[in-house]
């Protein structure tokens, strides 16, 4: 089936191509999310939003984008917008003072590693890193994420971002430099 | 003792990039998490039940001017039951002070009836 015969099939309600979409894109919908998140439950309850959504507006989809372009423009956009949540509330609770400030928190982060102590030193840089990546601006975050979890090119980047490659390619450049001065600063407090 | 203090600093720089290296690097490592098999039946349950629930009704525009004219017809009800608990309490007064001024024999003029609700 193609794309269009899948959209067309979608657009008539049609629960066989509805499962299809989530069993071909499924994957990379939740890879994004948990890419955003470092959190699997979060991820997968965010990947759920995204097909319900995809679901519910699939009628008013243009198609001026690819299928997976729209996809992973929603699961983008859900994802940023459950950090904001978790942001805000993180505010609420320091500010009613019941948060508990564990910022060196272990992330469930999946590991292709064998040894047990590789994998808990992996598992602690990327949780550092993550907390890196989440003090960047929205921009920034959104394509160096796309770029090293979702492993997507600069071009497929600019398309989900609807900007230019020259402009994913300078955030991508500023997400960098940025990095290096959080984690700086990361390690000289935590003094190495 | 300054060269001693400037080659700790330096150390201390040169393991700072070593980490920075090596937590960038970090993702090379990252393994993808592509979600349950069963993820598909999950939403297909929280679609219908959304069905089920039928949220239209709950926003629709018949449901919020139901709610806005239940909530106009509330305050309505009490500012009509306050005015006429006031106007027979004011009228109670009345007859009680004529009551009072019978049994005594003095006659009041309407000024002590309006000082008297002023009160």
């Amino acid at each position: 089936m193609t794309e269009q015969e899948l959209i067309k099939e979608l657009q008539n309600g049609s629960n066989k191509a509805f499962r299809d979409l989530i069993e071909n894109h499924q994957g990379n919908v939740v890879n994004t999310c948990y890419g955003f998140l470092m959190n699997r439950e979060e991820a997968e309850d965010v990947a759920q939003e995204v097909f319900i959504e995809v679901y519910r507006s699939i009628g008013s989809f243009k198609q001026d984008s690819s299928l997976s372009t729209w996809l992973y423009r929603i699961s983008t956009n859900k994802s940023i917008d459950l950090i904001r949540k978790r942001k805000r509330k993180k505010r609420i609770q320091n500010l009613v003072g019941f948060y508990d400030k564990d910022e060196n928190q272990m992330i469930d982060l999946p590991s292709n590693s064998q040894d047990p102590e590789e994998i808990m030193e992996q598992k602690e840089r990327l949780a550092i890193l993550h907390q890196a990546i989440e003090q960047l601006p929205s921009n920034q975050k959104i394509a160096f994420t796309l770029s090293k979890f979702e492993s997507l090119s600069g071009n497929e980047i600019a398309e989900i971002m609807e900007t230019s490659l020259s402009s994913v390619e300078a955030l991508l450049h500023r997400a960098r430099k940025n990095l290096r001065e959080l984690l700086h600063n990361y390690y000289y407090k935590s003094d190495v | 003792m300054i060269v001693e203090k400037k080659s700790k600093t330096m150390k201390k720089r040169l393991n700072i990039e070593e980490e920075i290296n090596k937590t960038l690097e970090s993702v090379k490592h990252y393994e993808r998490f592509e979600g349950s098999p069963f993820l598909h039946t999950r939403i297909e349950a929280k679609i219908k039940s959304g069905m089920d629930e039928n949220p239209g009704f709950k926003g629709s525009f018949v449901f919020r001017n139901l709610r806005i004219a239940g909530f106009v017809l509330i305050i309505a009800i009490n500012i009509i039951t306050l005015y006429v608990s006031f106007e027979s309490t004011s009228t109670t007064r009345d007859s009680e002070l004529l009551s009072i001024a019978e049994e005594y024999e003095i006659y009041l003029t309407e000024t002590d009836f309006t000082n008297q609700n002023e009160e």
